[in-house]
């Protein structure tokens, strides 16, 4: 190894072991400057422009003090999507954790081809979520779409899903379900195969069914898996975007909006920086106290183990 | 067994139709029942790359994607090393905000950058791209990093330290090479998550920078949608990937919990 010739270049005597050059700062404070420049300063940036009563249209920009604030929290739009978001993310995430589970379930089963299998299942979360949105408008299509040719064989009329008021959210759901419910199956796989194999053997000798194994074995003990999965899948549908973009853009009327399109539809499309900015504001520090919140709830008993 | 192919295959139904999309021509494709068996043509494919340039686009992916793992993983092993191997006050307040960091939505890091961007004309540019990835990828590395670098036996750099190596040459020549595998892990997520990004790479790409998402989502145009190029376009991106996660399965979990699962 190197060490011992190099160990000459350095400053001489044992004085370098007390240096500043041996604490933690050269390694830690580099990477936290990056940070400083590209988080803090942008989020400095992000709330000085939310002050602003600001048009890309116009070009007006005027101080307003915290009226955007005001104008975000008080338009029907902001706060009915955040009302939409919580029910759609609630109900996405809880059918992604049972649907995985259950799939995890066939998958621990080992038999010649297990790999491939899996591997193959795994295949709609290496999609960019982007084509993701454009495969399910392509299903959900009135007219060339396969999913009303499938209904069509139980005698459903053909349905005009991203164009409906009340089937695009749930056909957006659909996207998300069948991309992530993978992500969902393979870690609840990694969580039963990581369990001690003595207590599983154990439980199956005293005669436990297999439903019984699982509601009261397998399941408490896999609790911290199951909560970062929670965890993980609750914030990223939380901040949806890339499907709603691509399949609806909000629409029809507003019954797609959700919250982390907002902020876009505001700056982007109205062209209201400043309001664009204060929507993100918020967005940004719910998100952090719903993050903050769930850690909170779901591993309180975790440092005691 | 036999359920749990057929499960697999239900689920994977969509991206059968996907391929049988992408084998037919425009005409084939717009009747009123769809079709099975017929006369496979690949223009879809040729149409993809020569109109479309969705190879170009996913040049200018793998440029962003691969500068940005770079810069990632050399920060994220610097902070990492810091973190692990020294007890400093707010240690773990720091790491708790990093991981809060990876939550932050892109919609309100993008708007500022983009404001900043315009006015000293880092739009559309790959140093651009870099820089603005960083936010979202240094929190995922240094998680995934950090689970792997507390595995790692302390009792080497003490006993290195004795020996009268410096804290650097230890970092360099023993942490390093330990750290390769966790940071080829690392290295994996922060590339597709480049990969797949969409919101920064909306605003902030133009013509010359252009990524595969937006490459994918311009198939969609005012008059029409493109369904056979763009089919075509989705497997080829598709294929690579496929093929990567095959060898990557052991390490995917881990990598997508942030290390909390294995």
């Amino acid at each position: 190894m190197t060490i011992a010739t190099t160990t000459a270049a350095a400053p001489p005597g044992r004085a370098h072991s007390t240096s500043i050059w041996n604490s933690w700062y050269p390694f830690v404070v580099p990477p936290m400057i990056v940070i400083l420049i590209i988080v803090v300063l942008p989020t400095i940036q992000l709330v000085s422009n939310s002050l602003y009563r600001w048009s890309l249209l116009s070009g007006l920009k005027r101080f307003d003090g915290l009226g955007q604030y005001v104008a975000v929290l008080t338009d029907s739009l902001f706060t009915g999507s955040l009302l939409r978001t919580l029910i759609y993310t609630i109900t996405v995430v809880t059918v992604e954790l049972v649907l995985g589970l259950a799939v995890a379930l066939l998958f621990t089963r080992d038999f010649l081809g297990i790999r491939i299998v899996r591997t193959l299942y795994l295949t709609p979360m290496l999609m960019v979520p982007i084509m993701v949105g454009l495969l399910w408008s392509l299903m959900f299509q009135p007219s060339i779409g396969i999913v009303n040719y499938v209904l069509s064989f139980f005698g459903i009329e053909p349905v005009l899903w991203l164009a409906s008021s009340t089937l695009a959210l749930p056909a957006i759901g659909i996207a998300e379900i069948w991309q992530w419910t993978p992500f969902v199956a393979i870690v609840f796989v990694a969580g039963l195969q990581g369990l001690p194999e003595n207590v599983v053997a154990a439980a199956r000798l005293d005669g436990a069914t297999r439903l019984q194994r699982l509601l009261t074995i397998e399941l408490p003990m896999m609790r911290n898996v199951i909560a970062i999965v929670f965890l993980l899948r609750f914030i990223d549908v939380f901040k949806t975007f890339a499907l709603v973009y691509i399949m609806t853009r909000g629409g029809p009327g507003r019954s797609t909006m959700v919250a982390g399109f907002y902020p876009w539809e505001v700056g982007f499309s109205q062209l209201l920086m400043g309001k664009a900015s204060a929507a993100a504001f918020i967005l940004m520090n719910l998100i952090s106290l719903m993050t903050f919140v769930l850690l909170k709830l779901v591993f309180t008993e975790r440092d005691s183990q | 067994m036999a359920f749990t192919v057929v499960v697999v295959l239900t689920w994977l139904l969509p991206i059968l139709w996907l391929i049988n999309v992408s084998l037919k021509t425009q005409k084939q494709l717009f009747v009123a029942t769809p079709t099975f068996i017929f006369e496979p043509t690949f223009e879809n494919f040729s149409i993809a790359i020569s109109q479309y340039g969705i190879l170009w686009n996913a040049l200018h992916s793998f440029i962003i994607a691969s500068g940005t793992t770079v810069m990632t993983l050399f920060l994220a092993l610097l902070f990492i090393y810091g973190i692990t191997r020294f007890r400093f006050r707010f240690r773990n307040p720091l790491l708790m905000w990093i991981l809060n960091l990876r939550m932050l939505p892109p919609i309100a890091i993008v708007i500022p950058f983009y404001v900043v961007y315009t006015s000293i004309g880092l739009i559309d540019t790959y140093r651009g791209m870099i820089i603005a990835y960083l936010p979202l990828t240094l929190p995922l590395a240094v998680w995934l990093l950090y689970g792997f670098a507390k595995e790692l036996p302390q009792s080497i750099d003490e006993a290195a330290l004795i020996d009268g190596a410096s804290r650097w040459q230890i970092f360099r020549d023993m942490t390093f090479p330990l750290m390769r595998p966790a940071l080829a892990v690392a290295g994996t997520f922060t590339f597709l998550e480049v990969w797949n990004e969409f919101v920064l790479a909306l605003i902030l790409t133009g013509p010359r920078t252009k990524t595969v998402p937006i490459g994918l989502s311009e198939f969609i145009t005012e008059h029409a949608v493109e369904w056979g190029p763009m089919s075509a376009a989705a497997l080829m991106l598709l294929l690579p990937l496929l093929v990567v996660t095959y060898f990557l399965q052991r390490s995917l979990v881990r990598g997508l919990t942030l290390g909390a699962v294995r």
